[in-house]
């Protein structure tokens, strides 16, 4: 493949996936710092193949990123030599670079500090599939396969996410 | 007041890569390929290298090979 080809492959993949892509490390870490760095090298890593990957159909490709992203965040934490640590992390963090509460309160807003903190306190499976959702913007379904599990359990999981967070907030949900 | 789906909304902007931010993990990828591209050519230079100073050398192989074809071999 000629590098001006190889070149733009990337970049319509890049533009295609990598919005999702850092909302999933971000579901997985909760560390918006970590996040980057992983996106990076797992593009680093599709660059190496892009060339196999153009051959790939798109749900395949889809596959592959998100294989290789699973395996970068496990990765990630093995190198911080941290499996306890880890969950301990993922159960408290969501909230970028542990940002103090005061100063937050002050920056963003009481409403978006109550928020952060409520999505904080989530159990981390319904946190997951609430980042990967909102901030990822996938469907259950595309949701579903990143995170391995039936899209009727994904949609069950965001409903009682949202109503977690309706009761941590006080607010009223719609009636769907 | 605010909606849930509102606050969930403005919580994700806030959380979401800037253009600026993208555009700097893609130029890290790039880079970062480029220099990965540069080092497998040394590497191939450094694998060929016998071979090379065989033929490029001052006596080299190049030479004495056209040398004794030269001769009628």
């Amino acid at each position: 493949m000629r590098q001006g080809d190889r070149r733009q492959r990337f970049d319509e993949l890049y533009v295609e996936h990598h919005a999702a892509l850092h909302a999933f490390f971000f579901a997985r870490t909760g560390d918006v710092e970590l996040a980057q760095d992983l996106l990076q090298e797992l593009f680093v890593r599709a660059w190496r193949s892009i060339a196999s990957l153009e051959t790939l159909p798109a749900e395949r490709r889809r596959f592959w990123l998100y294989s290789v992203a699973r395996n970068l965040v496990v990765d990630a934490y093995r190198r911080r030599g941290a499996g306890q640590a880890a969950q301990e992390r993922l159960q408290r963090l969501i909230l970028p670079g542990h940002v103090d509460a005061a100063e937050h309160l002050a920056v963003e807003g009481e409403a978006l500090a109550e928020l952060d903190a409520a999505i904080r306190a989530l159990p981390w499976d319904l946190r997951e599939v609430l980042v990967l959702n909102v901030l990822g913007q996938n469907t259950s379904a595309e949701i579903g396969e990143i995170v391995g599990r039936p899209a009727g359990t994904v949609r069950y999981q965001l409903a009682q996410a949202r109503r977690l967070l309706s009761d941590a907030l006080r607010l009223e949900e719609p009636v769907s | 007041m605010s909606t849930l789906d509102d606050l969930l909304a403005r919580w994700a902007q806030k959380q979401r890569l800037t253009p600026a931010q993208s555009s700097a993990v893609r130029q890290a990828v790039l880079s970062a390929a480029r220099a990965e591209d540069e080092m497998d050519v040394d590497w191939l230079r450094h694998l060929l290298r016998p071979v090379t100073v065989l033929l490029d050398g001052p006596h080299g192989l190049h030479e004495v090979l056209s040398q004794g074809y030269a001769r009628g071999f």
